[in-house]
């Protein structure tokens, strides 16, 4: 396990029963999530992607293989998982939402919302505490959700498509807002994305992914000095390179 | 806000229309009131029987309110458990089921012989009526619950009980909610038939006693009293759930873009 990693993963296999037989979603994925580094998995759709980072959360058991943590706490306890959908608690307001993770860990309510209330600011969320998730953006209710994740106190944080759903503007703000938080923070980030250019804009390490059952085609680590410019020749290049690959292994794999 | 109170204009503008065809069939074919009263005549009775009909209707209220809640809170009980344990639904669920094939008004005249005249009987077979809403409901809700938001709170450490009480009980009261208007209008239902097998007092009551003597405007009053039991019930409800639900609209003019 080389000694900048804060996880390795090797060999993980997994099937799942289906009426037609059991379908290999996984074959044997093998890499490794460097500390306080970004890793980004990407890869076709439907490529096991789900399955993997729930594996990653402690959610899923592999079938085989490892997953081998320096993190500090079991592994349960030190990863916060975002998945794609929308999973605030409508009931509760933003700030009530933001508080989920104090309030399970039994941490000091006082503290926990002056914490909260910094990353509202940070995130442009000042001022609506107050409101519903029914009665916010599709942006702002994602922003929320990575506050409760940032707020949850874990060292790994597994985003699944956290921007996918949202518009190319709210989408590359928000880019620019998690990079920036990210990188105060120091937390390890694995991101699934579908999208290259917001792979080589915030990934140290991008790990290509096969079409299912997923393997790893190819891992690409990410040199570009931070912050990185969307327009810049070296990140628009990479970005042709990187699709390139992402849909030449659709057959030749 | 402006489309609810238009629909109630409409609403009470077509009941005016046929009282009002009522009057004129009753007055134009000459039909005696012992068979069929002039909503003029049943309207004068409700108010000046109104001391008669209140007394009534008290103890009418106080059946329907114990069903109900009786009925309730043992339906979501029951559907917690239900939720809770694989087997026990294996084994309940379908016998659940099943019992409404049975129809509870059968059963109320045992309820008269179990437990006399009283108060019991009726909200007995209140409760029961109630019952099977709330519960089928309830389990639907329970079970609506987004597995994501779910696997995120496991994720976060949370324990079960925490699950249960933080997110799968809010989640299912929408449902609750619906079956609490369902159970609300067949409470009414039920005390009155309760009523009808066996009873000293109560609007059930009151329209079997007068229907015996022909006082068919008086029949009609009692229905009334009923009907304004029943919708008083179902608004109340309605009011609970749009302040408990409050989450589910956006307040007004603070829907944000962007």
């Amino acid at each position: 396990m080389p000694i900048d990693s804060a996880l390795c993963l090797r060999d993980l296999t997994k099937s799942f029963p289906t009426p037609s037989g059991r379908v290999d979603v996984l074959a044997g994925v093998s890499f490794d999530v460097p500390h306080h580094g970004w890793t980004t998995l990407i890869g076709p759709s439907g490529c096991g992607k789900t399955t993997l980072v729930r594996i990653l959360a402690g959610l899923l058991p592999a079938d085989t293989g490892k997953v081998v943590s320096r993190l500090p706490g079991d592994r349960g306890r030190s990863v916060a998982y975002m998945p794609q959908s929308d999973t605030l608690l409508p009931w509760r307001t933003a700030l009530g939402n933001a508080l989920v993770p104090a309030e399970i860990d039994g941490r000091s309510r006082r503290e926990a919302l002056r914490e909260a209330h910094a990353l509202f600011v940070r995130f442009g969320l000042a001022g609506f505490e107050g409101l519903y998730p029914v009665e916010l953006s599709g942006g702002m209710r994602q922003r929320l959700a990575l506050i409760r994740t940032f707020l949850a106190h874990r060292g790994l944080l597994v985003l699944d498509e956290p921007l996918g759903a949202l518009d190319a503007l709210t989408r590359s703000r928000l880019q620019d807002w998690l990079e920036t938080v990210w990188r105060d923070t120091g937390k390890t980030v694995v991101l699934v994305t579908h999208d290259v250019e917001e792979a080589l804009l915030l990934s140290d390490r991008v790990v290509l992914l096969s079409a299912r059952p997923a393997r790893v085609r190819r891992v690409i680590e990410v040199t570009m000095s931070r912050p990185r410019a969307r327009s810049a020749p070296q990140l628009v290049s990479g970005k042709e390179d990187l699709l390139r690959l992402v849909y030449a292994g659709d057959g030749d794999d | 806000m402006t489309d609810r109170r238009t629909h109630w204009v409409w609403a009470g503008l077509t009941l005016l229309a046929l009282a009002g065809l009522w009057e004129a069939g009753v007055r134009l074919f000459h039909v005696p009131p012992y068979l069929l009263p002039p909503p003029s005549r049943v309207v004068f009775v409700f108010f000046s029987q109104l001391p008669l009909l209140a007394s009534h209707a008290g103890a009418t209220l106080a059946e329907i309110a114990l069903g109900l809640a009786l009925g309730t809170c043992g339906g979501v009980l029951l559907a917690a458990l239900i939720f809770a344990s694989p087997p026990l639904e294996r084994a309940i669920y379908p016998l659940i089921i099943a019992s409404q094939m049975v129809p509870v008004f059968a059963i109320a005249p045992l309820l008269v012989v179990w437990f006399g005249y009283g108060l019991w009987p009726k909200v007995t077979v209140a409760a029961l009526i109630v019952f099977f809403p709330i519960v089928v409901n309830t389990v639907d809700g329970l079970r609506s619950v987004n597995v994501e938001t779910v696997d995120v709170m496991r994720s976060l450490g949370a324990s079960r009980r925490w699950i249960f009480r933080s997110v799968r009980l809010p989640s299912s009261l929408p449902s609750l909610f619906s079956g609490l208007k369902v159970g609300a209008t067949l409470a009414v239902v039920g005390a009155t038939i309760g009523e009808w097998i066996g009873a000293r007092q109560g609007l059930g009551y009151l329209m079997i006693q007068s229907n015996a003597l022909l006082r068919i405007d008086r029949v009609f009053a009692a229905i009334a009293m009923l009907a304004v039991i029943g919708l008083s019930l179902f608004a109340g409800i309605a009011m609970l759930e749009r302040y408990v639900l409050r989450w589910r609209t956006p307040r007004q003019g603070i829907k944000e873009e962007g």
